[in-house]
């Protein structure tokens, strides 16, 4: 799993490649340590290149999401393919993230 | 068979049409033959008839000749006596005397020549009518007008003499003669007088007579105005070639006439024999060649009624080997990798194999019917029947070939009976009952060793009703190989009537480690090698079950770092059992959640331990078991109520929610002090 973070005119864009599954999660956990301290602006996780996510990856981004709600920026999740889009769905958080194409 | 009638009318009416041909041709050669025959014969009468004619021709002119010279000394006699009239008389006594064949001659002078003798003077002198007394004649009454005559006319034109036509003599009656004449002249030239000889043609006849070109060809002369000197002694015949010559300056024509029977008499008879003996060997030919076709044609018929019987065998063979299980069956499992063969030695053969999955089970029989041909086919196809319904009561190869051997015992008044191997093998653990009703024992080939089957075969199937069949067990690894085979195997046998035997088979599968197709071909190419030119003598059956066992498993230690294998396992068991690679991503997430779980609960921190994931396919299920030694934890005690606010919701929670939604089922259980967590998920396979 990499993980490539790119800043441009207060968005910070988290590019994810390969496998979210719980040991990808716990690898990548302190990578997304700067989108915690950006999390006041807008915060893009571009999903393209993943093909799939387990529940400690969801939980990953709902940390992300818990944080920047509280800071007040916002957080979109970009491109989910089909297989993720179908975990968000049997997990009910399709709705609570803002999926954007 | 109106068909094959008129074929055969056919092929009769060709026949008879190259009989005529042939006929035909023998005829036209023959004709062509005798008229090239017939008219060498008619050159060749023609070269003798002018041969004869001119040898002839020679010998009347020197007779002739004699007579024409006695007449010139006559002719010189008269002319030097012309003063004297009465020298006359002896003058032609003298000629007469000089020749038998002089009958008469004679000197007739011009009017008044002689004044004292009268107007006319004749003298002649022949013979009296006895023929004894030569005597001189004048001027008869009869001669008065003698001048007025032919032979005086023509006579006093020649000094050289000639001949002129034949007369009966009157006074000879029948005598026939013909005369000559000249003219004398007196000392100016003048002719004055003609003397005439007649001569007998009597010297001529014989010469011409004589004349026999052919047996009753006949010679005959006559004068150019037609008039006969010499007639033929035979009757003259209708059908006849005659062939003339003129003879120089006598005025006659002699003739040669062939009557053609004769000319042709040689001809007729080789063609006679000619034609016996063509007529003998067309008689011959025609009586070989109706022969050759009555041969031909029930050599026809035959061929006719074979290539039927041939045809509805070759029927028979496709509807047999329709009967035999497709190998590329898509019910088969994923698990076992199965292949027949089935080569009758005749067209159709009484060697069956045949199996089928049911119920998580791999049925399979292999089986020879005593004998060949139609009648084993027939057993054959019954005992196929019996053991796809037989096999529907249940996994029992004992119960079924008791019920086959009953049936086939029954009413089996041929006395035909069967060798069968039958087993059913459990896909999901390689488990294989059998029972071996008297067939050569199976090969086992397990780690490239071949080992023959070694439990005891019970009695053959359709002997006795009440036989029993003891069924045994055995169970297969990931890989072993099972071989069955018919005799047709193991004795298939070579020119030199030596067998393949069961030593050479095994030979053959030692160390062998492909799959069963790989396996088939190579028993087929050393049979046939060893068989070489020799014929086919028995079925070849062949069957070839190989197992692979759909059970996976993996130890994993309780580490995250430990989960990176879990993706590459469930790979190559999707790999392994043909499994769509589309469930790949709901099996990885259970898989993920689920042993997430166990890193982080099931030991407790620093305690290292294990946890074991089984991946089976039975039926048409994955089976996953994750199990482990850890505490008891039930995870399904957990599940996330989606109800609730998402940051009131248990931190584990969704793990299993996501189990459970990619599953079909999910059940936990603890016995023996292990946390056993079961998820199974329908297959879906690769088409």
């Amino acid at each position: 799993m990499d993980i490539n973070i790119i800043e441009k005119e207060n968005v910070i864009t988290a590019v994810f490649d390969g496998r979210l599954d719980t040991l990808a999660a716990q690898q990548i956990a302190e990578t997304l340590e700067p989108l915690m301290q950006h999390a006041d602006q807008t915060i893009i996780l571009d999903c393209e290149k993943m093909p799939f996510i387990s529940s400690s990856g969801l939980r990953l981004f709902l940390k992300i999401r818990k944080e920047a709600t509280e800071k007040g920026g916002k957080l979109r999740l970009r491109k989910v393919c089909p297989d993720v889009m179908q975990v968000l769905k049997m997990t009910k958080l399709e709705d609570v993230f803002e999926i954007v194409g | 068979m109106m068909g094959l009638f008129n074929k055969n009318n056919d092929f009769a009416k060709k026949e008879m049409m190259r009989i005529f041909l042939a006929v035909f041709i023998v005829v036209a050669i023959s004709l062509v033959y005798y008229f090239f025959m017939r008219n060498e014969a008619q050159k060749n009468a023609e070269r003798r008839a002018h041969e004869a004619l001119n040898a002839t021709e020679t010998m009347i002119l020197s007779r002739l000749g004699k007579i024409e010279t006695i007449v010139t000394t006559m002719q010189f006699m008269v002319g030097y006596s012309l003063d004297d009239p009465n020298e006359m008389d002896s003058i032609s006594i003298k000629t007469v005397k000089s020749s038998k064949v002089i009958l008469g001659a004679g000197v007739a002078f011009k009017e008044d020549f002689f004044p004292d003798k009268g107007k006319l003077y004749m003298t002649y002198a022949c013979y009296d009518n006895d023929g004894d007394t030569l005597g001189v004649e004048h001027l008869r009454k009869d001669d008065e007008e003698y001048t007025k005559e032919e032979w005086f006319k023509k006579g006093i034109e020649t000094m050289k003499g000639t001949w002129i036509d034949p007369y009966y003599d009157d006074v000879e009656g029948i005598t026939k003669m013909i005369s000559y004449v000249c003219a004398v002249k007196d000392k100016n030239q003048e002719p004055v007088a003609v003397i005439i000889a007649d001569v007998s043609t009597r010297t001529i006849d014989s010469v011409v007579q004589s004349v026999h070109v052919f047996p009753n060809s006949f010679c005959t002369l006559v004068s150019q105005s037609g008039k006969m000197i010499v007639s033929p002694l035979h009757k003259v015949e209708d059908k006849s070639h005659t062939y003339t010559e003129e003879i120089d300056n006598k005025n006659m024509i002699l003739s040669v006439t062939i009557p053609d029977r004769e000319m042709y008499k040689e001809l007729y008879r080789s063609s006679m024999i000619f034609a016996l003996l063509g007529l003998f060997e067309l008689l011959a030919i025609i009586f070989i060649v109706l022969r050759a076709a009555r041969n031909l044609m029930q050599l026809h018929d035959m061929k006719i009624k074979e290539q039927r019987i041939e045809s509805e065998l070759s029927v028979a063979r496709d509807m047999q080997q329709s009967l035999l299980p497709d190998a590329l069956s898509p019910e088969l499992s994923a698990n076992v990798d199965v292949r027949g063969l089935l080569v009758p030695a005749r067209y159709v053969g009484g060697d069956l194999y045949d199996y089928f999955v049911h119920d998580g089970n791999l049925y399979f029989c292999i089986g020879d019917v005593s004998g060949k041909g139609v009648p084993a086919a027939l057993l054959m196809v019954e005992a196929r029947q019996l053991f796809r319904t037989l096999a529907a009561h249940g996994p029992h190869p004992d119960r079924i070939l008791h019920d086959i051997n009953i049936s086939a015992s029954e009413n089996n008044k041929d006395m035909m009976f069967m060798t069968m191997f039958l087993g059913v093998m459990e896909l999901s653990s390689g488990k294989v009952r059998y029972c071996n009703a008297g067939h050569n024992p199976p090969m086992i080939i397990r780690d490239g060793h071949a080992t023959y089957l070694d439990t005891p075969p019970c009695l053959l199937l359709g002997i006795d009703t009440n036989a029993e069949y003891e069924p045994h067990e055995l169970t297969l690894s990931d890989g072993d190989m099972l071989f069955l085979y018919t005799d047709g195997l193991t004795e298939a046998e070579n020119k030199q009537k030596e067998l393949l035997g069961e030593k050479r088979a095994l030979e053959t599968a030692e160390g062998f480690n492909g799959k069963t197709n790989e396996l088939i071909e190579k028993m087929q190419q050393v049979t046939s090698g060893f068989v070489g030119q020799a014929e086919q003598s028995d079925d070849l059956t062949m069957l070839a079950i190989r197992y692979t066992s759909a059970s996976s498993s993996l130890v994993l230690k309780n580490d995250f770092n430990e989960l990176a294998k879990v993706k590459p396992f469930i790979d190559s068991f999707i790999a392994k059992n043909n499994i769509d690679t589309s469930l790949e991503p709901q099996i990885s997430l259970a898989l993920d959640e689920a042993l997430t779980n166990v890193v982080m609960y099931a030991y407790p921190k620093n305690v290292t331990g294990e946890a074991v994931v089984t991946m089976n396919v039975v039926n048409d299920e994955i089976i996953i078991e994750i199990s482990d030694h850890g505490v008891p934890f039930n995870p399904l005690n957990y599940e996330t109520d989606f109800n609730i606010p998402l940051e009131e919701r248990h931190k584990g929670g969704m793990g299993i929610h996501i189990i459970k939604e990619s599953m079909d089922t999910v059940n936990y259980d603890y016995r023996d002090n292990t946390n056993i967590l079961t998820l199974t998920k329908k297959i879906i396979k690769i088409k």
